[in-house]
């Protein structure tokens, strides 16, 4: 959060998680290594290192790609969301080890710069079959670099969200970068279906959870909040607001949540939904210590005010709760924010 | 109060204690992810494409002797007790060609420095980086001459254009796609073009690429290292020796597919 940038804001959940895919990693490589070692003994240390760098990026690129559909189709998949930038990192960090063992196995040592080696030894862009693959693993490593780059909150926050966003969404052509660099690369020589067969079926699990996904926005979306003739949205009855919990109303600019909180769930209090960190939904969140706290990656604000505990200083836009007998309304203007919406009082014993 | 779902449902925040319902499932991810990582790394690993079997005794020095051959390409003739003669590659260190080293012995009897590079019949020598790595043989039997290519038959032959010091031992693959950018490097550096023609059973040939100067024919080469390709030239053999080589000129490569 904005108060002070650290290099990374540590926490014994962000230690474990990173820890979890180092060991994926050392456990990936240390298999590849061994069946290489056995079944072709005659392999070069290079080659092998070349290989199992290369293809755990793609492995660790994919699990970076499922996490977002699988948080969204099931919430039990949020504690991978909360530090995927660290992922993300980890998977440039691979795919730069790969990129330079390549570049010095096949570039260093000759009678050219082995920079320029890269770029010229192979200049076949006419044809498919004979395509330059290097050119877009430098692409998709270019794109990875500037995730990596760009990951801290200090761009988040000054680069617009939407900047943001549009960079990190790069992710895609990234990936769609080191398809096409194995499939016209390793592909074009490989003798055994291996290697087609994991593409196609990490593109295929790809495909499968991001259509899942986007199929269960589209149904949720379709539960469109009602209009009332006065433009306000009914959100629901009150007796289907949890305590501690949110239901959403749907609007144009990514809805607003409508929370009860309190003790005894006495009070109805409206925000943005978007959560001003990565516009993480706040309607999935929950009141922890009296704050709205994002499903994402904890950000908490003030329902009555909308503004975050000190000593950080978001704040989002609040909207006016209204009852109409046991109906909660909405009202879609949001308010300024030095002027915050004024929570509404339920009275808990007549509901109960 | 109603009860809903939603309260049953257990909230994740980072910086909170991981809640108990999620921590087993956290465990199962975990494990299943790397049971996971581990098949896939099975399945990559073992379907590599099975290397070939040639090798290059990396950091161990050997020595040679025999009489340098600077034209059509740089090779060292070494005989055998029963004097048959067999033709050994000199390459140079990482992506260079011999010519440099060698140039100055054309026709000596020699003891070379370096590190063998073995498949098969097929013999290449890395010429070591000392300036004293090709000094006049110890040995002062008279140095036979060096047999003479002979024959000329026009031939077309239909292969793959490869840098024999990668191709024979030092890199796996040392041929095909993957590697083009490096054969292109060592080609280019003065490694001799060689034609890789593999025929219908798992019997293979080699031939020197050879241009009109008597050298390798390295410019003529290079557009097309690594690609499948049509060569006519002229085919010269020795007895014994484990390749052969082929005079090309301009226009004799053509690529197919
Ligand atoms: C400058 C950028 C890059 C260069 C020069 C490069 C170079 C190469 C080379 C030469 C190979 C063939 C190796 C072989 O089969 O012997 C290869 C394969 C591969 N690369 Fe890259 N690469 C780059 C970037 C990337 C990136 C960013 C990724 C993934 C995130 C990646 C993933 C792979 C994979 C999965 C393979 C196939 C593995 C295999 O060879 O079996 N590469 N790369
Ligand atoms: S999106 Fe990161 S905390 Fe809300």
């Amino acid at each position: 959060m904005s108060a002070s940038y650290r290099a990374v804001n540590w926490n014994r959940f962000k230690r474990r998680y990173d820890l979890a895919f180092l060991s994926l990693l050392v456990i990936y490589a240390a298999t590849f290594v061994a069946v290489a070692l056995l079944a072709h003994p005659e392999s070069t240390a290079e080659t092998v290192m070349i290989r199992t760098l290369g293809t755990a990026a793609l492995l660790f690129l994919h699990i970076t790609l499922s996490i977002g559909p699988l948080s969204r189709l099931s919430p039990r998949f949020l504690p991978l969301l909360y530090n995927r930038r660290h992922l993300g990192v980890l998977t440039f960090c691979i795919a730069l080890l790969h990129a330079a063992l390549s570049l010095f196995q096949f570039h260093a040592g000759g009678d050219v710069n082995p920079f320029v080696s890269l770029l010229v030894s192979n200049t076949r862009y006419d044809s498919l079959s004979q395509f330059p693959f290097e050119i877009l693993g430098i692409g998709a490593l270019l794109i990875l670099a500037l995730m990596a780059v760009t990951s801290h909150d200090f761009w988040l926050a000054n680069l617009s969200p939407r900047a943001w966003k549009s960079i990190h969404m790069l992710v895609y052509p990234a990936y769609v970068l080191v398809v096409m660099h194995v499939a016209l690369g390793a592909l074009q020589d490989s003798r055994t279906p291996a290697l087609a067969i994991a593409l196609s079926a990490g593109a295929t699990w790809l495909a499968v959870i991001h259509i899942l996904a986007g199929a269960k926005a589209a149904i949720l979306d379709r539960r469109r909040s009602d209009e009332t003739g006065d433009h306000l949205i009914a959100v629901g009855e009150v007796s289907e607001f949890s305590p501690g919990c949110a239901r959403l109303a749907h609007t144009p600019d990514g809805g607003i949540a409508v929370f009860r909180y309190g003790g005894n769930g006495e009070w109805l209090a409206a925000m943005s939904n978007v959560c001003a960190h990565q516009g993480g939904p706040l309607a999935e969140g929950r009141i922890v210590d009296g704050c709205v706290t994002c499903p994402w990656h904890g950000y908490q604000y003030r329902p009555e005010s909308g503004g975050s505990p000190p000593p950080y200083d978001e704040v989002l836009p609040t909207y006016q709760v209204t009852l109409r007998g046991n109906q909660v309304l909405v009202d879609p203007a949001a308010r300024p924010l030095d002027a915050p919406a004024t929570p509404v009082r339920l009275d808990v014993g007549r509901e109960r | 109060m109603s009860s809903s779902p939603e309260r049953l449902r257990p909230f994740f925040v980072g910086y909170l204690p991981i809640p108990k319902t999620l921590r087993g499932f956290a465990a199962f991810l975990s494990l299943a992810l790397g049971l996971v990582g581990m098949l896939i790394a099975v399945g990559l690993s073992h379907g590599q494409n099975a290397p070939r079997t040639g090798v290059f005794e990396f950091g161990r020095e050997s020595s040679l002797e025999g009489t340098i051959a600077v034209t059509p390409a740089p090779m060292l003739w070494t005989r055998s007790e029963s004097g048959v003669a067999t033709p050994v590659l000199l390459v140079g260190q990482w992506k260079f060609g011999a010519d440099d080293v060698v140039s100055a012995f054309d026709g000596a009897s020699v003891e070379i420095r370096g590190t063998r590079i073995m498949d098969g019949d097929m013999q290449l020598f890395e010429v070591a980086g000392s300036t004293d790595a090709v000094r006049p043989s110890p040995s002062p039997a008279p140095s036979a001459p060096t047999p003479e290519w002979t024959g000329g038959e026009h031939s077309v032959l239909r292969g793959e254009i490869i840098d024999p010091k990668c191709f024979f031992g030092v890199m796996k693959p040392g041929y095909g796609k993957v590697h083009k950018g490096c054969a292109t490097r060592c080609i280019s550096g003065g490694i001799p073009p060689m034609l890789w023609v593999r025929h219908a059973t798992s019997h293979e040939s080699f031939y020197l690429l050879v241009g009109p100067d008597d050298t390798p024919a390295r410019d003529l080469s290079l557009p097309f290292i690594a690609e499948p390709v049509e060569i006519q030239g002229r085919v010269q053999t020795v007895e014994g020796a484990p390749f052969s080589i082929m005079r090309i000129s301009d226009n004799a490569i053509r690529r197919i597919r």
